[in-house]
């Protein structure tokens, strides 16, 4: 298996990441701000070369989309606004569109439709805003879904048809709401998620049985089941029989590791995931069970192996190093000395600290994001 | 002063023509006004009359405000028909903030001409269901 390709763009954590479609930008939140990189499509080893900041957010940006044709980046931030950036050749520079989503707490995440032609908003306020631009008014327009929403969103999940989203939440439900725009969007065909569904019917509510938060879901690419990870080192996948009928099943694997974070479908059968345990599992299966399958790289049990010491005082450690030694002091009560030779790691792992984002990259590979500030791309 | 709207003479009849007419009809009457984004000129939007709540809620735009012009009759408890002309002013919080002054503005010239004494603010659809309350 080849080696992960790794970008280590600063120490800032990078929340969330994507990739434009043809590869060939790359957008990470920063602080702030997201940061847009060129990527050399010919040699990815190479590292992305900083293009252009987008800083127009007074607060931290939690989200980062790119439209499926690549011309529009949507960003979101705790500063409860949603920001369309489309790219002016004239002027050389993404130039910002503000919405007016009409929440008053964060938003925590944002993704555009399939089509591109809305994108949901989810928020610490118990409210998803799809927002869709109306011609006559020349803005954009957000509509919300409110009921019976409790509690903030963590996590948004698109079907392919457009019209279902799946949202993830911190009370523990996973639900599944129409978005469907009178004008904008065309009657879908009837799914095992239901048939009528004018805007805002609620087609699927679940909640596994720890009621732990919801980090991530997501629709499997033909969209007839659902995939979600909770905090209690859990992943779940439910497969619906019918509009009204319980679900055909509902399949929870539990794990020993530390929770998960993010995950990402890639057939539908297999999914990728990845979290505080700072490596990525595969599990596959279909709607009779789910295994975990694969662990992408070997990790070492920190907590049992004692690091070796002595030999490495005349190696020089950067001052990135020192810190990290010195926190680790503090926080565990002994060292863990980056392993000599080996390039300044603490961990076994490509990252050194949670993943927070997964993407597709392409049919064998996902690139994640981490609070480490990196960028790895892995061949699964 | 000097309005920044205008209103047709055909408008003007066609008005009072519904305010009088709409009186001996015991069926609900709705016209819906728009004001024109150029001309600034507030006309009908709708060519035929509206006569029901359901298909008045379907002919509102989602994101734009608007005047409806709304006669309708029901009955008091002691049996007599009153028909009420009533100004609902729809006004959804979707709509964008420059065309929600423009509205805002001229509400009060519209019900002079439009010679009517109530007016109802509707912001949603669900606004429409205790309509009947507020007469």
């Amino acid at each position: 298996m080849s080696s992960p390709i790794v970008y280590q763009l600063g120490n800032l954590p990078i929340k969330d990441h994507v990739f434009s479609p043809d590869h060939s930008l790359l957008a990470v939140t920063k602080d702030n701000t997201v940061e847009i990189y060129q990527v050399n499509q010919s040699n990815l080893g190479v590292k992305p070369k900083l293009f252009t900041t987008l800083a127009g957010h007074d607060k931290t940006v939690t989200s980062v989309d790119i439209s499926f044709d690549g011309t529009r980046i949507l960003t979101c931030s705790q500063d409860r606004n949603a920001l369309v950036w489309e790219y002016d050749s004239a002027a050389g520079e993404y130039k910002p569109t503000l919405v007016l989503l009409r929440i008053s707490r964060a938003a925590t995440v944002c993704k555009w439709s399939p089509d591109g032609q809305k994108f949901a908003v989810g928020s610490s306020d118990r409210i998803i805003a799809v927002c869709y631009y109306e011609q006559e008014n020349n803005w954009w327009v957000s509509k919300h879904l409110k009921k019976p929403l409790k509690s903030t969103i963590t996590s948004l999940s698109w079907h392919h048809n457009g019209v279902l989203l799946a949202s993830g939440s911190t009370d523990g439900h996973v639900r599944v709401f129409s978005a469907f725009i009178k004008g904008l969007d065309e009657k879908p065909e009837p799914t095992p998620w239901g048939s009528k569904l004018p805007f805002q019917t609620l087609c699927g509510d679940f909640i596994n049985e720890t009621g732990a938060w919801i980090h991530d879901v997501a629709f499997s690419p033909d969209g007839n089941s659902l995939a979600f990870v909770s905090h209690d080192s859990s992943v779940g996948i439910i497969y619906p029989d019918g509009e009204g009928l319980p679900p055909r099943s509902i399949i929870n694997v539990k794990t020993n590791y530390l929770p998960f974070k993010t995950l990402v479908y890639l057939t539908n059968n297999k999914i990728v995931v990845g979290g505080h345990n700072c490596n990525l599992i595969v599990f596959e299966g279909d709607e009779n069970d789910w295994k975990e399958t694969r662990v992408i790289e070997s990790q070492k049990d920190l907590t049992k192996e004692t690091p070796a010491a002595g030999d490495d005082d005349e190696e020089e450690i950067s001052s990135h190093q020192a810190l990290n030694m010195f926190k680790q002091m503090d926080l565990k009560g002994r060292l863990n000395k980056p392993s000599p030779g080996g390039n300044g790691k603490v961990l076994s792992t490509t990252h050194q600290n949670t993943i927070a984002s997964i993407r597709e990259f392409s049919g064998n590979q996902v690139s994640t994001s981490g609070i480490d500030g990196k960028i790895v791309i892995f061949r699964v | 002063m000097p309005s920044l709207y205008s209103f047709s003479s055909e408008t003007l009849a066609e008005l009072r023509k519904f305010r009088f007419g709409s009186a001996r009809i015991s069926t609900m009457q709705a016209a819906i006004y728009t004001i024109d984004t150029t001309s600034y000129e507030i006309k009908k939007e709708n060519d035929e009359p509206v006569v029901s709540v359901e298909d008045l809620i379907e002919e509102l735009p989602d994101n734009s405000p608007r005047y409806i012009v709304l006669s309708y009759p029901y009955k008091l408890p002691d049996g007599r028909l009153k028909t009420p002309l009533v100004l609902l002013y729809w006004i959804p919080p979707t709509s964008s903030q420059g065309s929600r002054m423009l509205y805002a503005a001229a509400v009060e010239e519209f019900r002079e001409k439009a010679g009517v004494s109530k007016l109802i603010k509707v912001e949603d659809e669900d606004d429409f269901e205790d309509l009947e309350e507020q007469l």
